[in-house]
């Protein structure tokens, strides 16, 4: 246990040569001792403390010991004489008693002042604990995502094939592993992996996860270690051993030690459990749960052709990934020479192949990037208003005490001295507000991640550690002098002698100016906020009314995986299924059951290729379309409205297939002709045809966002019978679907009929059709909230200022007021000047706050969706709303003005 | 007060460095002891102050020791009180001793 960095630092720093490694070594078994004493948190508050204690104690030495103390009485080495010197120039004790001193006045005036303080402290610590929330994600997930050795040289190598079908960037086969490693000599080491969502159970548990096959060269890549037992070798037999995660560990296991050789069924295949890796090990991804151990057998024998595995590749130092790219194109060019020219397709795509290679981070937290950044930017802004807000309090409180400065100055006070005394309380309340504040983060970042997107890795990552609470000191300094160096240094002008002899009457035109330059900032700073999340709320808008091409409210959702001997083809399947849905379907109710292989904005869905009459005969190669099987009553079920023909029924459960196309495939398959009637094959024999019976509406597959819907084509769920087809064709583990109006809270009366008729098989991937919606907009809608939140406050903050400026213009202008009243001014006349003067500078921030936004709007690109980045209406109704709240904001004041009695007021003078 | 005479914290931490010996006193063990038998409570900071003052004033020397775990792999610094360290405490308490000596209100306490 040993001291953070932070404070070995500071110790190393400040004490005398030689003596900083045991003062820290005091501090670490002070620290230990405490903690095995008062636990964590406590000893952690202690040990603050004791660094603050140690390190004054340093300095002391140090500087006093150079500077000052017993040497002064009379150097022997100048001769007896004291070294007055350098007292004077470096005296460190005596600035430090004099901040002290400043510190302990402070203290006691803001303690006087418990409105001021209080309303200070509140806005730094919002939008200081902000700050840190947001640091804090930032930190987990951007700054430092990898928990691998020398990450830095990782990367993922992939290829591209410009001018093909393919997509801009896919995954290569094992030809290109075999290839690279023996050959790239930029490469040190290249790991190979494929990913699956199956089922793994063991005997008390059944889950759907995500699962890696990996070759042991994926673990030597990443430099993993294992936290208990050992890592696949290339002595193991092929997939009979596995790694597991260090969580499902924790949650299957109970961290029991003795699970190292204990077996886990993962898809119908039982391996042993060899080891478990440490919890840094994230790779593929978060999910990732168990990792199969795969070999390659003998390279020669390798038929080319089979894409869809990842390639990771760790780079000798000083190779950078451009470097390797070039050196793997020759490389990769060599590879039909080596092992065969593969299917036509295949050597179309080798003809135009050119290897990707990106690091591993950038993989990582490429998408997930911008939109962190622009919160942590968003954040930033909100501070930056705040520090507008409390300078400009801190103005109004220096011209209250214009006079006490005054005295102080003519008493002899220094500049420096005075500036000092402001300064003190800008630290004090910087101080308090980033305490405050850092508790406000610590209890905010539950929330913020559990309303965060799952997709952001490490995010659960996330804690209030060492760095953010550096950040959050740093960031309460940065503030303390944002805020109070102007007004400090303002207010001990000399020309404030003056203020003595004028009590504080005059003297008001800079100080207007400043404060208005303040409100100005703060108005274009709140118009950028403002018109980003506006930007956001209409796409969220817009997305929210996005046809999908199937309902979401009132559909529930939930796998099951039944395991049983006799369950081993597709009819055995297709029975069971079609028993368990009668059952779920008698639930009180439900109005529809059925079930699909792939459920929409979940797990996409298959793709392939389906071949049409005319393509089989010439030889066209298809495009690629979806599929899923279906059985029950999907299309209704579901809200997919069926447009000519029918939906699949119990004649095509029955093992007589048919298939049923969306709008588009029927569009992509038989241009210009009715679809209906058609027949599709499956594979490119004619022994495989199946009639399409029905046309239904197109859907979105993956997310509201797509531009186009997905092209699909839905299978019934029992193949053909007889035929090798129809023994492949078992649907095991389907997602159900249940149209109910209590799709809320059915899952349990599901989850007691599952347990009395499929014992062997819990309940798993259970979701509503509205959470997973919710969930794939979760990106844009935690976004929009968080700049909503952000923008909220800054208008508020924006307003405040304003008010406040006004508020004390009109205060030290009531004898001007009160004299224009008396020679005939009307009220009328006074508020009008009051609130066009708010006004003015409110236009004036929102025509920079105008610009601005539109230079800024270009960040919310990737998240804005059927609104362009320079959407008038927002831009309008944004800036309205700002200058609607100014003049509210200067109609107080002004009222307050025209109130004025003359008299009075003249009389007081 | 002279050149080598010593405040009553520089006794306490000479007397308690004569008590550990060579190879045991060093600040936390100081400290400790000094804690335990005076009952009062000590600040590290302050030990680790002194030891340099008397180290400064030529009272003791200090070495470092192989570095250890239980202090995050830090060493520690251990010291050994010099014969003029051990000459300073002697006047020290014999001071205190003859000042003691034959007052009734102090009896048992010196």
């Amino acid at each position: 246990m040993t001291v953070p960095g932070w404070a070995a630092a500071l110790v190393r720093f400040l004490a005398p040569d030689g003596r900083a490694e045991d003062a820290l070594g005091d501090l670490n078994e002070m620290h230990a001792r405490r903690r095995d004493r008062l636990g964590w948190w406590p000893a952690h508050l202690v040990m603050v403390l004791s660094v603050l204690d140690m390190t004054q104690a340093l300095a002391r030495q140090r500087f006093v010991g150079r500077f000052g103390g017993h040497r002064n009485r009379g150097d022997p080495f100048a001769g007896g004489t004291p070294l007055r010197f350098t007292r004077r120039r470096w005296d460190v004790m005596g600035m430090i008693e004099g901040w002290a001193r400043d510190f302990g006045l402070a203290a006691r005036s803001l303690r006087k002042a418990k409105g001021f303080t209080a309303i200070t402290v509140g806005t730094l610590a919002l939008a200081i604990g902000a700050n840190t929330a947001i640091f804090s994600v930032v930190d987990a997930v951007l700054l430092d995502p990898l928990d691998y050795p020398a990450a830095e040289r990782l990367v993922v190598i992939r290829a591209s094939a410009p001018g093909t079908d393919m997509p801009p960037e896919f995954s290569v086969g094992p030809e290109f592993f075999v290839q690279y490693r023996e050959e790239a000599d930029m490469l040190e080491d290249l790991g190979m992996y494929r990913t699956a969502q199956t089922t793994v159970r063991t005997d008390e548990r059944t889950e759907r996860l995500f699962i890696a096959q990996a070759t042991p060269s994926l673990y030597t890549t990443l430099g993993a270690r294992p936290t208990l037992g050992r890592l696949p070798t290339v002595e193991d037999a092929r997939g009979s051993v596995g790694v597991i995660s260090h969580r499902l560990w924790e949650e299957w296991f109970g961290m029991d030690p003795e699970v190292i050789g204990r077996s886990l069924e993962v898809s119908g295949r039982v391996i042993t459990i060899a080891g478990v890796l440490d919890p840094g090990f994230r790779f593929p991804s978060d999910r990732t749960s168990v990792w199969v151990h795969a070999m390659l057998g003998d390279p020669e024998n390798l038929r080319p052709g089979n894409l869809g595995f990842g390639l990771i590749g760790r780079m000798r130092s000083g190779v950078g990934p451009d470097d390797l790219a070039t050196q793997l194109a020759p490389l990769a060019a060599r590879i039909p020479e080596r092992f065969g020219d593969g299917p036509p397709r295949y050597q179309q795509i080798m003809e135009n192949h050119r290897p990707v290679v990106r690091s591993l981070e950038e993989e990582l937290v490429g998408e997930v990037q911008r939109p962190l950044w622009l919160l942590l930017g968003t954040v930033g802004l909100v501070l930056l208003i705040a520090c507008a807000n409390v300078a400009n309090l801190f103005l109004v409180r220096a011209e209250s005490r214009r006079t006490d400065l005054a005295v102080r100055q003519a008493l002899g006070a220094g500049r420096g001295g005075l500036i000092r005394g402001q300064m003190a309380e800008a630290f004090l309340l910087a101080g308090a507000g980033g305490a405050v504040g850092a508790l406000l983060a610590w209890a905010g970042i539950p929330l913020l991640v559990r309303a965060a997107p799952e997709s952001i890795p490490n995010l659960d990552l996330t804690r209030l550690n060492g760095t953010a609470l550096l950040f959050t000191a740093a960031l309460a300094l940065v503030t303390a002098a944002a805020f109070g160096l102007l007004p400090a240094l303002r207010s001990s002008q000399p020309r404030m002698v003056g203020g003595l002899r004028q009590a504080g009457v005059v003297g008001l035109g800079g100080s207007r100016l400043t404060r208005s330059g303040l409100v100005f900032l703060q108005t274009a700073t709140a118009l950028v906020l403002l018109v980003g999340s506006g930007l956001l709320m209409r796409s969220f808008y817009t997305l929210t009314q996005v046809d999908p091409g199937y309902d979401t409210a009132d559909v529930f959702s939930f796998q099951v995986a039944p395991s049983r001997d006799e369950l081993n083809d597709g009819p055995s399947f297709a029975r069971f299924h079609t028993e368990f849905m009668e059952r779920v379907a008698a639930l009180p109710g439900v109005e529809s059951v059925a079930l699909t292989n792939w459920l929409p904005l979940d797990e996409g869905a298959g793709d392939t290729r389906f071949y049409t009459r005319e393509m089989l005969q010439s030889g066209e190669q298809p495009p690629i379309v979806n599929f899923t099987f279906v059985g029950g009553d999907y299309f209704g079920t579901m809200g997919i409205s069926v447009l000519r023909g029918r939906g699949l029924d119990d004649r095509d459960q029955r093992g007589v297939p048919a298939a049923v196309v969306g709008e588009s495939t029927a569009r992509l398959l038989w241009p210009g002709e009715e679809a209906l009637g058609q027949m599709i094959a499956i594979t490119p024999d004619s022994a495989t045809f199946v009639p399409v019976v029905g046309v239904v509406e197109d859907i979105l597959l993956e997310s509201f966002r797509q531009a186009e819907p997905d092209p699909m084509v839905y299978l019934p769920m029992q193949g053909p019978t007889g035929s090798a087809l129809g023994r492949e064709w078992a649907v095991g583990s389907p997602a159900y679907v249940v149209k109910t109006p209590r799709a809320d809270v059915i899952a349990a009366d599901i989850r007691a009929l599952m347990l009395e008729v499929v014992p062997e098989s819990p309940m798993y991937r259970i979701f509503t059709m509205e959470g997973l919606e919710r969930r794939s907009m979760a990106q844009l809608s935690f976004t929009m909230m968080m700049l909503a939140i952000s923008s909220i406050l800054a208008l508020i903050l924006g307003a405040v200022g304003l008010y406040g400026v006004l508020s004390y213009v009109v205060s030290h202008r009531r004898r001007e007021i009160a004299v224009r009243m008396t020679l005939g001014a009307e009220a009328r006349t006074v508020r009008q000047m009051v609130v066009l003067q708010g006004a003015r500078v409110a236009v004036g921030g929102v025509a920079v706050g105008v610009l601005a936004a539109a230079a800024l709007a270009r960040v919310l690109d990737s998240l804005l969706y059927g609104v362009e980045t320079l959407d008038p209406p927002t831009f309008v109704v944004m800036s309205a709303l700002m200058l609607s709240v100014a003049v509210l904001a200067s109609y107080i004041p002004a009222r307050r003005a025209s109130a004025v009695d003359p008299m009075a007021s003249l009389r007081s003078e | 007060m002279g050149r080598d005479s010593l405040g009553e914290f520089e006794l306490l931490v000479i007397l308690a460095a004569l008590r550990l010996g060579p190879a045991e006193a060093y600040t936390v063990s100081i400290a400790d002891v000094i804690e335990e038998r005076t009952g009062r409570s000590v600040r590290r900071a302050t030990v680790h102050t002194t030891i340099h003052r008397l180290e400064a004033k030529r009272l003791l020397d200090t070495r470092l020791s192989e570095p250890r775990a239980e202090r995050g792999g830090k060493p520690r610094r251990l010291v050994e009180v010099r014969p003029e360290g051990v000459r300073a405490a002697q006047a020290a308490t014999g001071a205190i001793r003859t000042m003691a000596d034959g007052l009734d209100v102090l009896e048992g306490l010196v």
